[in-house]
């Protein structure tokens, strides 16, 4: 919640007043994608722990090769953080349709990126959730593009 | 570091050495959350606007209503954690990854300021939409009353009460709000998803997801801990005090989203979001070895039709499940 109780009425006039104070605060550049931000995603890539290449493999800027060595890791949880993630490639997504996980499977059926076809086979899916999220992504609103 | 101290002490003198790594699962957990970083202008919040244009007044009025369910004051979160227990921990990998969770909640800060700065909500409206329901009011009672502890008093944490006044700080604020209520919340964000809006602002919550759920990871076994060095704390009443906490809050919150939600918000009504709560506290519960007190079943496991509750389920367990399913080997 957002403990406003806890503001004092001197607080919250000035929380009020800021509403329309224009100046932003947010408008900071991230840092920018680096060779070097590029190196620090494929070293975590090579982690042994299995925690560590999840988070490379959701990586706002992970490189493609990444994904691609990734998505062939032995651990599942690691695969199916390459199928969630938006920006994997469309290949990379349709190799992992087949993927002997469930799970891996699913997490490409939920993919918004997932061609139509490639849902549409998961559709008939021996897994029962795999199935049932190929319906549900079917019936998903169609994403309608920034002008 | 004098491991035979334990994990609660203050001084200065104190946590100043690395090595050797006390609690590994603190080093774990620095790992990952680094591993993790993220930052909000690595997504284009301003390409959602095209969806926020076309959004239908509920859908308009539940983001507005969703900013109230985080709590934009991310500072007094971090207060909490600079005063209530950063000093009060001894070991330095503890005080690493605490630096950590602190400069996530100041992301999470600016993230939600980049929100209110890119839509056009009302700030005050934001925060304020609904507090003046009594559900919410007892639910904001209960958090700024160990808030304040946290923040303006000082334990003696050589004493039985002052350890107890610890971990029943971390109950209330790492257990209950950031491992319970947050979810609603949560819940209700990704509920966006279904609708394919939102989608640079699902992004958002989801890293927000991601950190909360070590937060919560960090502080389990920060009370775990404390608990196993100090077995003249963990005394039956007080296990009893702890589990009945965690049950009125569950309480706290089926009252909150009844009165909130009678109609339902963005095809979610109350009964199905507290069954997720209850089966979230069943594995708080479970976490600090309680066992499950409602027993039941994930609503959102089984996804039957139109419903973003299986990506849901499957975001929180791919987090917390895979971490626990690592940190057991």
């Amino acid at each position: 919640m957002s403990c406003i109780g806890f503001l004092t009425p001197q607080q919250r006039a000035a929380l009020r007043a800021s509403s329309q104070d224009g100046t932003p605060l947010s408008r900071f550049a991230s840092p920018p994608a680096t060779a070097s931000k590029s190196d620090r995603l494929r070293r975590l890539a090579q982690s042994p722990v299995a925690a560590i290449r999840e988070s490379a493999a959701l990586a706002v800027r992970v490189p493609e090769d990444v994904l691609v060595a990734l998505a062939a890791d032995p651990d599942e949880g690691v695969r199916w953080c390459v199928a969630r993630n938006r920006r994997t490639p469309v290949t990379i997504l349709v190799e992992l349709a087949g993927d002997r996980s469930a799970r891996v499977r699913a997490w490409v059926a939920a993919n918004p990126a997932t061609p139509v076809e490639v849902r549409d086979r998961l559709a008939d899916d021996p897994d029962d959730t795999v199935r049932a999220i190929a319906a549900w992504a079917a019936d998903r609103p169609a994403t309608v593009e920034a002008p | 570091m004098n491991a035979s101290k334990g994990i609660l002490g203050t001084g200065i003198e104190e946590g100043l050495l690395l090595k050797p790594v006390t609690y590994p699962w603190a080093m774990e957990l620095y790992d990952q959350a680094v591993a993790n970083t993220w930052f909000p202008n690595e997504v284009q919040l301003g390409e959602d606007l095209a969806d926020f244009e076309r959004m239908s007044e509920d859908e308009r009025h539940a983001l507005t209503f969703l900013m109230s369910y985080f709590n934009p004051n991310e500072l007094l979160v971090n207060k909490a954690l600079a005063f209530g227990v950063y000093p009060y921990v001894n070991a330095a990998e503890c005080h690493l990854y605490l630096a950590k969770q602190m400069w996530e909640e100041a992301n999470h800060c600016m993230s939600f300021e980049y929100v209110l700065e890119t839509f056009p909500i009302d700030r005050e409206a934001a925060y304020a939409s609904h507090v003046e329901v009594p559900s919410m009011a007892a639910k904001e009672a209960f958090e700024i009353r160990f808030i304040k502890r946290m923040t303006e008093q000082t334990l003696d944490i050589t004493t039985v009460e002052g350890k107890r006044d610890f971990v029943r700080n971390l109950i209330a604020y790492n257990v209950i709000l950031e491992g319970i209520w947050f979810y609603s919340g949560f819940m209700l964000a990704l509920s966006f998803r279904q609708r394919n809006l939102l989608r640079n602002f699902g992004s958002l919550i989801e890293w927000i997801v991601r950190d909360e759920s070590l937060h919560l990871k960090f502080g389990l076994n920060l009370i775990l801990t404390v608990l196993d060095e100090n077995p003249d704390v963990a005394t039956e009443d007080f296990a009893a005090e702890i589990k009945q906490m965690i049950l009125d809050a569950v309480e706290m919150e089926e009252a909150y989203n009844r009165d909130l939600l009678p109609n339902g918000i963005l095809g979610l009504n109350a009964d199905y979001i507290n069954q997720y709560v209850r089966y979230l506290a069943d594995r708080r519960l479970d976490e600090l070895g309680f066992g499950p007190h409602y027993g039941v079943a994930n609503p959102a496991k089984w996804m039957a039709t139109a419903n973003d509750t299986l990506q849901l389920v499957n975001f929180f367990e791919s987090i917390n499940t895979s971490y626990e399913v690592n940190a057991k080997q």
